[in-house]
């Protein structure tokens, strides 16, 4: 079929529009509304023409329950749109370095406290190299203790 | 229902307005029931293209553009396509039901259609289309009626009007090319 012969674009938004164009042709005619202009212009033109024939009928109350219906569906997408948003959120709001900066700084801190004691106990240690009069009971846990300074501390 | 009182209700709808949406729900939602209750004969599903229309309404909002035509007329499409879909999703049920012969299966009040041909146009509110719709042949003003207020394909007209496929089908669109020229004279 040839799209580009305005006339027939014309008759089958036309068609389209009036609802006489039916099972696959219009579905070929709604595909070819995603892509061409001139078929959604003509399209909106028949809309705009045979739409006034609604002019003539009389407006007919819905029940209230269908506005009921229709607020509690937007709602609900809303609050889902929320959740999945939120989701999302969390997602993106996961970033390495918001999470990971503060254990870093412990870290760093503990650490830097560790390389401070150690410094300080090896100069105590240092120090009790000099002989001193202990007794053997004092003498075995300071070896315990120059051993496990030895082991932490490197 | 002028387009200068729905333009700004749509247009604060588009940015998720819910209060604004409730003034175009209050102010159109008469009108494209009584479109979509003509056109399905049946309370339930009438309203329930309603719903769908609006849903698609809220959603879309923001799609509307002024060379779609007047707000109403976009939103009437929405309604019209909406209650088309659904008259076809019917016939194909029934014809499932009858076959499964469970056709009497019918939980909605269904409202009267009036089987006669009259033609339902009123003078008043367009003159242009009045003047251009009765410049129409009877029989292409009826078969263009039959199909938009009722969703009547071209097979159904054949049996509405008893006339052959080939002479419906002519009248529709010889009917739609010479409103076409009229209207936009």
């Amino acid at each position: 079929m040839n799209y580009e012969n305005q006339k027939l674009i014309d008759m089958l938004a036309a068609e389209y529009v009036l609802g006489t164009l039916v099972g696959s042709a219009r579905d070929r005619y709604s595909r070819l509304m995603l892509t061409s202009n001139r078929a959604r212009e003509a399209t909106w033109k028949w809309e705009q023409h045979l739409n006034r024939l609604a002019s003539s009928i009389e407006a007919v109350a819905p029940d209230q329950q269908v506005w009921e219906k229709i607020s509690q569906r937007i709602d609900n997408n809303v609050v889902a749109l929320n959740i999945q948003t939120r989701a999302s959120n969390d997602e993106d709001n996961k970033p390495e370095d918001a999470v990971k900066k503060p254990k870093s700084r412990l870290l760093q801190a503990w650490s830097l406290a560790a390389t401070v004691a150690c410094i300080a106990l090896a100069a105590i240690v240092w120090q009790s190299k000099t002989p001193l009069p202990i007794d053997t009971f004092e003498s075995s846990q300071l070896a315990v203790f120059k051993m496990n300074l030895k082991r932490h501390c490197g | 229902m002028e387009h200068d009182e729905l333009l700004p209700l749509l247009s604060a709808t588009a940015k998720g307005d819910k209060k604004a949406f409730a003034e175009l729900y209050s102010a159109t939602s008469g009108k494209l029931y009584a479109i979509s209750l003509k056109m399905l004969k049946n309370t339930a599903q009438a309203e329930e293209a309603l719903q769908d229309a609006f849903i698609k309404i809220w959603h879309n909002a923001s799609d509307y553009q002024s060379n779609k035509g007047v707000v109403i007329s976009w939103m009437i499409s929405i309604v019209r396509y909406r209650s088309l879909d659904l008259i076809r999703h019917n016939k194909v049920r029934k014809e499932q039901e009858f076959t499964n012969e469970h056709s009497a299966d019918l939980e909605s009040v269904e409202v009267n259609d009036e089987t006669d041909l009259t033609i339902e146009y009123e003078s008043g509110n367009d003159n242009k289309l009045v003047d251009c719709i009765e410049q129409l042949d009877q029989q292409q003003r009826q078969a263009i009626h039959l199909a938009y207020y009722k969703g009547l394909t071209h097979y159904e007209l054949v049996d509405h009007v008893s006339s052959p496929l080939g002479t419906v089908k002519s009248w529709i669109r010889r009917g739609l090319q010479q409103l076409q020229r009229c209207l936009t004279l």
